[in-house]
């Protein structure tokens, strides 16, 4: 009796453990379930989302540096981030210098004056200095770059903020290829000539470039049909998109009854805008752009000046997660390899937070502005008029 | 017929000139057989719009070269009056002749500050008129952050951006510049006065030539036409941009040097200028036309600036050695009137 009743409670034993595990595994799962919810609706650190109390600190002593503020895109950023600074408790200084070694000497400056962090906007003649200055002074996880990423190695190795290069690029050849009907009508392919007007001594319009290539395939354009008129010949400038433009059509006027031409940045859309309205050729032609900002200025005359279409971004939208990326690092909740993750390219050690605009024409302009702007506010920014 | 036909030849080669004109015949052929579209009619007016731009800094450039002296500020003048105008029109709502005359003030200021450096702090003046482009450049981004400033004035944008016939406003008014120039520096006192001074400031200090006079003129004229070349193009582009016209000043001294303009003063003629400007932006034009490599065409335009410079110093040489040759007969000719005597 007493060995039947020993092995009826082992059996209730073995019974009540296996029940019991069964529950604590639902548990987990359930837990786990929980959490993936909750991480599921729960807002990634330092991103523009996150709510955090940045008044509860002392102020951040932040220095914003660039290789010259010369073009209207940096001009632009650095004009947001010190708009964004007071309202994220930053005091932020902004430095332009004129080369690699102004650069390091201008971060070895901050560091000696006990700044808590930097917004580097890379290039990469410097990055492979800047890696051996921020091991030197242990900065891993006080700086941030900015329009073009750190990439030293053809690989990104620290937490950015960039343009979507690669989307923009396929954005503007899928929009010319959606829109061109509606302005040429039904046209013979085979008579469009396809113009890249570029710049070639800059790696982020080197990708750029590259997915316009790769998207001009994938509509079954040949390599003949397209010509590369980079502005490197004459300098970064409109007036060169104009003379590159204007030849390169010219060129080909004879083979080609109709033009398409993808601009990787505004100042050469209102260039070759400019180009195809001088030759009177805007009815046989598609003019669009990524960066909107000089072309929307245009716009705003009343004056469509060639230009078909233009991808706009915010300049807040951008700045926004390099200042909160920035926050998330001094603070400590984010280290500079965990920073933002599953934004992460093949073979990157860090993540590069892409930020990508919408397309806007010359009709519609004004409803895409306010949409985004709207975007903003809704993330508790004031934008000045 | 063997000897005229000779002489024909001799006379084009000898002739500085006609040697620029069949030189400039033989770039156009050359390309057009390269590319059959190189001569079509919107190619030419796009050659055109490019040379006026170049061309009135190029006449400014020829006579301050021509005077001995050389402007490196001309491309940022040119930019900060292109910013300048659109400024005054879009910001201050000034009328567009007020504007324009201002932002050609300015730039006449500008050469007015490179003279005043030269002449009384004794700068070299390479050095002075790059100090005063940084100026310039730095101005450029203060006022307009970086950002293009759009133009709205529809009659403004018309000097610039229309046509007379086959011929763009912005062409007409160089060719128009060139000939007033080069009728000024070829049958007027004051042209032979600046040859002087270029050619032999002693000589010319000693023959009563008031070669202070002549630097102003030079440099404030050359600022002048600077402003207007960037005027003109704000105008063409319908935006006032802080990155226009940057780098056109040794694109204009390239062309007037191969224009057969001495580098070192006192020689060359309007019209030799204006067939180097011309020569220069065909080259240039045709290099895009035929497809050729970005990086192979910057490297294109300083070989023909070295190519220039060499046959300017052979020129040079020559000249040199001809007047050498010339000052000896007449000394020869003087001993032997006095002996005969």
């Amino acid at each position: 009796m007493k060995k039947i009743t020993a092995l009826l409670l082992c059996a209730v034993m073995i019974l009540s453990l296996g029940v019991t595990t069964e529950v604590r595994a639902s548990s987990a799962s359930s837990t786990s379930e929980e959490s993936t919810a909750a991480e599921t609706t729960e807002v990634m650190v330092g991103t523009p989302e996150e709510k955090v109390d940045n008044f509860a600190r002392d102020p951040y002593k932040v220095a914003l540096i660039a290789y010259e503020f010369n073009n209207s895109l940096c001009a632009s950023m650095k004009s947001a981030i010190e708009a964004l600074a007071p309202a994220y408790n930053i005091e932020l200084t902004s430095d332009a210098v004129t080369d690699a070694d102004g650069v390091m000497n201008a971060i070895e400056t901050y560091v000696l004056q006990n700044y808590d962090g930097y917004i580097i906007i890379c290039q990469d003649e410097f990055t492979a200095r800047l890696e051996a200055l921020v091991e030197e002074y242990e900065l891993e996880n006080k700086w941030i770059a900015c329009l073009n990423p750190c990439q030293p190695n053809g690989y990104v190795s620290h937490p950015g903020v960039g343009q979507s290069a690669e989307k923009h690029g396929k954005m503007v050849v899928d929009w010319v290829f959606e829109n061109y009907k509606d302005k040429l009508g039904d046209i013979d392919m085979s008579k469009v000539g396809h113009i890249i007007c570029s710049y070639s001594k800059v790696n982020d319009f080197l990708i750029r470039d590259e997915a316009i290539y790769n998207a001009l395939d994938g509509y079954g354009v040949s390599k003949d049909d397209i010509f590369y008129a980079d502005t490197a010949v004459g300098g970064f400038s409109t007036q060169t998109a104009v003379d590159m433009v204007s030849a390169t059509i010219s060129a080909h006027a004879s083979d080609y009854d109709y033009f398409f031409i993808y601009n990787t940045c505004d100042d050469f859309g209102l260039g070759a805008g400019n180009a195809v309205t001088t030759m009177g050729i805007e009815d046989k032609t598609m003019v669009a752009c990524i960066q909107a900002d000089q072309v929307i200025a245009k716009w705003e005359t009343g004056d469509k000046a060639g230009v078909d279409g233009a991808i706009y971004m915010s300049n807040y939208l951008y700045a926004l997660p390099v200042v909160t990326g920035l926050i998330a690092l001094m603070d400590g909740r984010a280290t500079w390899d965990t920073l933002w993750p599953g934004m992460r390219g093949e073979n990157d050690t860090a993540s590069t937070y892409g930020v990508s605009g919408e397309y806007c024409t010359f009709e519609d302009f004004e409803e895409v502005r306010e949409s985004i702007n709207d975007r903003v506010r809704a993330l508790g920014v004031e934008i000045p008029a | 017929m063997d000897n005229s036909r000779g002489s024909l030849w001799k006379r084009i080669v000898n002739n500085q000139v006609s040697l620029l004109v069949a030189i400039f015949i033989v770039l156009l052929v050359v390309f057009q057989i390269w590319n059959r579209n190189f001569l079509s009619g919107s190619n030419i007016i796009t050659m055109m719009n490019s040379a006026g731009l170049y061309g009135i800094i190029a006449v400014g450039m020829a006579i301050l070269i021509i005077s001995g002296q050389v402007d490196l500020s001309a491309g940022y003048v040119g930019c900060l009056a292109g910013v300048l105008v659109s400024m005054f029109m879009e910001w201050y709502k000034m009328p567009w002749p007020v504007a324009l005359v201002l932002a050609i003030a300015v730039g006449a200021l500008c050469g007015l500050a490179s003279a005043a450096l030269v002449i009384y702090l004794k700068f070299p003046n390479f050095i002075a008129t790059l100090a005063v482009a940084n100026v310039c450049n730095g101005l450029v981004y203060v006022i307009t952050n970086a950002a293009s400033v759009p133009i709205s004035n529809k009659f403004f944008m018309k000097i610039g951006g229309s046509t007379l016939g086959p011929f763009s406003s912005v062409f007409i008014i160089t060719v128009a510049l060139f000939v007033i120039y080069g009728f000024m520096l070829k049958f007027t006192k004051f042209g032979r006065q600046i040859y002087m001074c270029g050619g032999n400031p002693s000589a010319a200090r000693l023959a009563g030539i008031n070669s202070v006079k002549i630097t102003f003129f030079a440099f404030i004229n050359c600022g002048a036409l600077s402003a207007l070349a960037g005027i003109l193009l704000a105008s063409r582009m319908g935006v006032g941009s802080p990155m226009s016209v940057v780098g056109a000043d040794l694109t204009a001294i390239t062309a007037v040097v191969l224009g057969g303009i001495a580098f070192t003063g006192g020689t060359g003629t309007m019209l030799g200028a204006f067939v180097g400007v011309c020569i220069l932006t065909a080259f240039s034009n045709a290099l895009i036309v035929i497809g050729l490599d970005a990086d192979f065409q910057i490297m294109a335009t300083g070989i023909l600036l070295i190519i220039a410079l060499i046959i300017d110093y052979y020129r040079s040489r020559g000249r040199e050695r001809r007047m050498k040759k010339e000052a000896k007969e007449i000394a020869l000719r003087k001993t032997i009137n006095k002996e005969q005597k």
